[in-house]
Formats: structure tokens, sequence, C-alpha cells
């Protein structure tokens, strides 16, 4: 078997955020390393700093008032390690941007009500892909619709989101969010405002996605029985700081913690009423 | 003239002759109403709208930079400057004005001339009147904005956030901007009022006041009409700019 | 919170002062005694008729709270009320109460307060009335939306489906979740009021001295602002700090967003 390569280290990493007079540690002394390919997991009680994992590690936090401290290692093109706690501001955010792509909690909500899916979605193209001309722009967006299975062609594209129905926006911004040429794909919830058999698509729709494309995934859920299904290896976080982690199935049965049997008993019980994402 | 016949009749003969241009004399001086209207209009709305325009230009920008930097120079000033109109009143400012520009420093002549002075000054005092609080309807409006997914999501997308605020999610603030801005043109004649009078310029509002002295009636009765029409016209203009910014988007 | 008990505290004790403090009546005139300086006699002095300004200013005072209460008082308990229940009828009942609400808005409120103190005299209660009037439409629409916001929450829905009277879900169950937005919205009106008066009183009543409200001495001492600036500066004090007044004490913290955005 060949040594796997390494994509992410997260060392130490503490985060504090002052609003006002007042100071909010979220994360304290958080590390974990992911290699390519595989599937992570972050689980957890809301409030327990998942959310806030994933936004530390991608500079969504607000930047003036959010202090880090430890580093978020990522491996670049050419092999080298970045740091990027390390890198000002603005070129983070690009960093990331190509090497991350991030599926948000509300992503039905995600587009922008005020301007038309061509627009917004061309102009994510533009500037993954500068070197387009507008028509090709127009046949890869074609394209893309058909892969994602957005129907309506051209006519869907002239639509503001309202007009669209929210499976429909939940895919676009799907899409969108894939539009970047990056290796690294965050989940954040992705189901949680959805009904059951929405629910389901999208999983399915993701973990396809996923083997087709060979990503690294970052799955954030409070949901065990979803994060069993998806992923090979598990986070579980309580408070800001991680209280355990290692392999799945391992974390499963043989949990050396006390809250992560607790929590995997909770699961338990109602996964034997509902064995939506038992294999 | 017809003052035999019952009120009613008479106000919907007069609001007939209204519209069809002739505004009557009036019942004290016998001068022609319309002229009288005609020349006295100018003054208060180049005040009122000139003033309130300007404010609002400014006000999109000092909004935006103050949503973008809380706590910073500009979110403190728009604060500051709101307190400012709260509770110091305009005639106060006027009267401060008149004395340290005319009186004390001799550079303008507000009393005396064509009244240009005047005019600038009360625009002036329009504008900074308005900068405060349209401001601040900017400001919140960003705000909102700000914390939406949408706008998370194009920045996570790579977008530059600062570009997302000012090219993508301008429309809402610029929307709430046109509607406060056109109620406050509703106030533009009453609002005018304190600055006509402390200036000494001849708008509707000093009219109103001398007709009121010498009890012109048909003075009061044109100028309610004249309001209510302006009224009508602010609101239909500001659907339509509220149309055009797609705030009333048809589904 | 502190802070606010003793802006109340203090606005209270200044209620007491102006209402309890023995003054000199303020139609005494004397013309041997014009612009005399502080002394114990005068605490604020006299100005250009011998009057003495500290009668003048409380009496202003006086009457400038009575407007204040006044106007307040109506547009507060009017506009809530109906904005509450247009919002939650729907229907003809908010087509009308919209009416009314953009009616009292377009007519300017101070020309209303000019036009009919030109027509029956001039007292401070009629002004407060106009003012609570022509401010109505700025709280309906507040209490409009306001409640229109909270109709949508779960709780309430559950309410009108159980059949909870329509009153009960209004005052207990409405009202309190949006009174706080009001009340801040209150005390800026207040402020306004404050200023709206003092404008009023300075243009539409310069040709009336026997009222001392402080729009009037304003007016009346304009002229004294290099001699006498004393004559000038107590009057403005007096209006920009109870202005000051109503939009700190009303001012709540909490309502003020504390969420932080990626921007920040």
């Amino acid at each position: 078997m060949t040594e796997k390569r390494e994509i992410l280290r997260v060392e130490n990493l503490s985060v504090t955020i002052k609003n006002g007079s007042k100071r909010f540690s979220v994360l304290k002394d958080v590390s974990f390393v992911v290699c390519e390919g595989e599937r992570w997991a972050i689980a957890g009680e809301s409030g327990a700093g998942k959310s806030m994992t994933m936004k530390a590690m991608t500079a969504l936090l607000p930047a003036g008032s959010t202090e880090y401290e430890g580093k978020i290692l990522f491996r670049s093109d050419d092999g080298g390690w970045q740091d990027l706690l390390q890198m000002p501001y603005r070129s983070r955010r690009k960093f990331i941007a190509e090497q991350i792509a991030i599926i948000f909690q509300d992503s039905i909500n995600a587009l922008n009500p005020n301007e038309r899916i061509i627009k917004q979605w061309g102009e994510t193209v533009m500037l993954h892909r500068p070197d387009l001309s507008e028509s090709e722009r127009m046949e890869h967006l074609l394209e893309q619709m058909d892969i994602f299975g957005i129907r309506g062609g051209q006519e869907t594209l002239q639509h503001f989101p309202d007009q669209l129905s929210g499976g429909m926006r939940q895919r676009i911004a799907i899409a969108m969010a894939l539009e970047s040429r990056a290796r690294i794909l965050i989940a954040d919830e992705p189901t949680t405002s959805l009904d059951a058999i929405s629910q389901r698509n999208t999983i399915e729709f993701i973990r396809r996605l996923l083997e087709e494309r060979q990503w690294t995934l970052l799955f954030i859920s409070h949901n065990l029985g979803i994060l069993q299904y998806m992923c090979d290896h598990i986070i579980i976080m309580k408070d800001g700081c991680i209280v355990e982690q290692g392999e799945t199935d391992e974390l499963f049965y043989h949990g050396k913690e006390e809250y992560t049997r607790q929590l995997v008993a909770e699961t338990m019980k109602i996964m034997g009423e509902d064995e939506v994402y038992h294999e | 003239m017809g003052l035999d016949d019952p009120l009613p009749i008479q106000y919907v003969e007069w609001i007939g002759n209204f519209l069809r241009g002739d505004w009557g004399v009036s019942l004290v001086s016998g001068e022609n109403i319309r002229e009288r209207f005609l020349a006295k209009m100018p003054y208060s709305f180049s005040i009122g709208i000139i003033g309130i325009l300007m404010g609002a230009f400014f006000a999109f920008f000092l909004g935006y930079r103050a949503a973008l930097n809380r706590s910073g120079l500009c979110d403190r000033l728009t604060t500051a400057m709101t307190i400012f109109c709260q509770s110091i009143p305009m005639f106060i400012v006027s009267i401060l004005i008149i004395n340290a520009f005319g009186v004390r420093l001799g550079i303008a002549s507000f009393f005396t001339g064509d009244g240009r002075y005047s005019i600038i000054a009360a625009i002036l005092l329009t504008a900074i009147y308005s900068l405060g609080g349209l401001s601040r309807v900017v400001r919140s409006a960003f705000r909102e904005e700000m914390g939406k997914s949408y706008v998370k999501f194009m920045v996570s997308r790579g977008f530059e956030p600062k570009t997302v605020l000012w090219k993508h999610a301008y429309k809402p603030p610029l929307a709430s901007l046109v509607s406060a801005v056109i109620t406050r043109f509703a106030g533009v004649f009453g609002g005018s009022t304190v600055l006509e009078f402390a200036f000494a310029i001849p708008g509707l509002s000093t009219m109103l006041v001398s007709a009121m002295d010498s009890r012109d009636y048909s003075i009061l009765q044109t100028y309610i009409l004249v309001v209510v029409i302006w009224m009508f016209f602010v609101h239909m203009i500001l659907n339509l700019v509220l149309q055009m910014l797609g705030a009333r988007r048809d589904a | 919170m502190k802070k606010k008990y003793i802006l109340w505290g203090i606005f209270l004790l200044f209620v007491l002062f102006l209402f309890l403090v023995p003054h000199q009546n303020v139609k005494l005139t004397d013309l041997l005694n014009t612009y005399q300086g502080c002394s114990g006699e005068h605490w604020l002095g006299t100005d250009n008729l011998g009057r003495d300004l500290f009668a003048l200013m409380v009496t202003g005072g006086q009457r400038t709270l009575i407007v204040v209460f006044l106007a307040t008082a109506i547009s507060f308990t009017g506009g809530t009320l109906l904005g509450m229940i247009g919002a939650y009828e729907g229907g003809l009942a908010k087509t009308v109460i919209q009416f009314i609400a953009d009616f009292v808005t377009v007519i300017p409120s101070l020309i209303m307060a000019l036009i009919f103190s030109a027509l029956f005299g001039f007292s401070a209660p009629m002004a407060g009335v106009i003012f609570g009037i022509g401010n109505l439409g700025q709280y309906i629409n507040l209490s409009d939306g306001l409640t229109a916001g909270i109709k949508e929450k779960d709780f309430i829905s559950a309410e009108i489906t159980i059949g909870l009277q329509k009153r009960t879900i209004l005052f207990l169950h409405v009202f309190p979740n949006i009174v706080r937005q009001l009340l801040v919205y209150l005390g800026n009106n207040a402020s306004s009021v404050v200023l709206q008066y003092a404008g009023l009183a300075f243009i539409g009543l310069g040709t009336d001295v026997t009222n001392p409200d402080w729009g009037t001495l304003l007016y009346q001492y304009r002229v004294y602002i290099l001699t006498y600036p004393r004559l000038v500066i107590c009057p403005i004090i007096a209006v920009c700090l109870l202005a000051l007044f109503f939009h700190f004490a009303f001012d709540d913290s909490r309502i003020k967003e504390t969420e932080l955005t990626i921007y920040d």
C-alpha cells in the first residue's frame, strides 16, 4: 500500500472572537491531519465548534475581530506546505477559494435574490476561468446544468432565484460552489433544512461526486447516522475542543470517551426506528 | 363669484377651475394666486429637493463606509450627526450661521441683496440635516445584507468581500435610501418653513404664514391642494423607482 | 442600565422642579431693571423688558413638557393600536388604516399647527394634539410592520388556531413583543416634538410676546446674541438638553445588532 499523501494539517488551533468588550473563545487547541481522498466528519451538538472549525479554516470569520493561534497548514500544488494563518487576509481568502469548495447549511438561500442566475453563475465562472469567451462560458453553464440535473436550460438561467424551487436553488448553489478547481470539499450541514427525500438525494449526490472526482471531504453534521454512512474518519467536538478522533467504525463501536459513547448511543436509538442511512 | 352657492358646489367648482389652470384671485389682496404660487414655489422646492438629494448622495457613501467599518470613524460620525440633528433645532443653527457669517465675519449678507447666500445656506443646512438620518438608513440596510447567506457564499467562492457588497448587494440599500428620500420629499413644504423664516427667503411657507395673518383662506385652500397633488406625484415616483430597482419584481 | 436609572432620576427631579419651584410672574415687566445679570433675586437675570428669565424658562419648560406628553401619548397609543389591528386583520381594515397613515404623513404638521394657531389662537395643548395626530403615521407603519413580522411566528399562529380571543392575542402576546422597538421610536419622536414645538414657537408666535415658550424667547432674543448672549444661550441649552434626554432615555442597547459578519 502506498503512503497516503497528507493534504491538510491543523495544529493547535485556538480561535478567539472579540465583539465589543466581550471575548469568546470558540476553538481550543484543535489539531487533526487530513490525507488526500479521505472523508472526514466533524460531529457534535450545536455550539460545539463544528462550523467554527470550518469557518476558521476557510477565513470566513469576522476578519478584523478574530484572533488565531496555532497553524493551518495546506499542501499547495508544488508539494510544499503553506501556513494559511501567515498569509494576509486577502491572499488567504483567494488561496482558499481556489483550493476549497464549500456547501452551506442554507444553500437554498445562498443565491443573491437581486440578480439573475446567469449573472451570478457566469461571474463565478469568470472568476475561476477568466480565459473563457462568452459563448464558451454559456456552453460550460449548460454542460454543468446537465451534470447537476438542473432542468430548463437557457430559461432557468434567466430566472431570479425566488422563481425557482428550493431543490433547484440548492443544486445551482452546489454547482456554483464547485466551479473552482478545488480538491477539498467542505459540506456544512448541507441537509439540515431539507425534507427526508431531498436529504437523501443530496447525500447520494455528494457521494457520487466524490467517487467521480476523488476529492477530500470534510462533512459537518450533528447527525451521526449520515456521517457514518458518508465518512471514514470522524472528529467529535464539544465546547470548542476535540473530544476524540479516529476511524469511524473504531470510534462508533469502541469509543474511549464517555461523551462519544453517549452520542453514539443516542444515534443508535434513533436509527433503530428509521434506518434510512444504514447500509 | 358664486359666493352664495352651497359650499360643496363652490368647492367642486373651485377644484375644476384649479385643474384647468385658473387658480382664482386672493379674496384679500386681489392678486392672481397662480402667479403668486409659481413665483414662490422655486424657492421652497429648490431648498427642499436639492438639499435632500445632496444629503442622500453623500449618505450612500457615508452609510456604506459606516457599515463596512463598525465603530469606525464614519460609523461614529453618522451617529453623532444623527444625535446632533435630533437635539439642535435647525433654526438655532440658522441663527448661529447668520451671526457668524453675516454679522461677525461679514462675508455674506443674508437680509440684503439678492438672497443668494440665504438660499445656499438653507440648502446646505437641509443637506446636513438629511445626511445623518439617511446615512443610518443606508448603513443598517448594508449591515442587513452583510449578514445574509448569499454574501457569505459569494465570499466563499472567491469574490472580494468589498466587491460583493458594492457591486452585488447595493440594490436593497439603494431601495431603502430611495424610500427614505421620498418620504422626506413629502416634508419639503413643512421642512423648509423654519429655514425660510430664519433666512427671510420668500418661499411658500413665508407666504402662507403672512396669508394666515391676514386671514386669506383662498391661499390656504390652494396650498393644501398643492400639497396633496405633490404627495400624489411623490408616491408615483417612489413606486416607479422601486420597481426599477427590482424591489417589487413581478413573479 | 444603571446610567438609564440615573438619567430618569434626573428627569423626574427636573419635572418636580419645574412644577413646584416658585417663580415670578412671567408677565411682570420692569423697564427700570432690564438686562440684569444673574442675582439672588433673578437667578438667570432679566431680559429686554425686565422680565425674570428664570420664570420664563420654567414656564416654557412646563409648556414644552405638556406638548411632548400629549403628542407622544396620542401618537403612541393611537398609532400602535391602529398598526396592530391593521396588520392583524388585513383586508379592508388595513387599507383604511394605511390611508389614514399616508394622509396624516402627507400634511406637514408644522404647517397644520401654524394654520390652527392662526385660526383659533395658539395654545400648548392644541399644538400637542396636532403633533400627536401628525406623527400617527410613523407609529402606524412601524407597529404594522412589527406586528406582521410577529404574526408569522409559530406561537401566534398556534394561538389563532386554538381560537384565543383577538384582544388577548394582541395585547398579551403581540404588544409585549413589539413594545421595545416602539419605545425606541417614542424616544426619537419625543425629541423631535421638542424641536418641532420650539420651531413652531419660533416662527408662529414671534408677534405674541406673552407666550413664554423657548422658541419664542429665542425669536425675541436673537438680536441680542452679541450683546447679551446669556439670553440666547439659556433657551438653546434647554431645548438641546431636553431633546438629548429623550433620545438617550429610550435608547435600548439590547436592540442594537451585536451579530458579527465576515466584514467585522
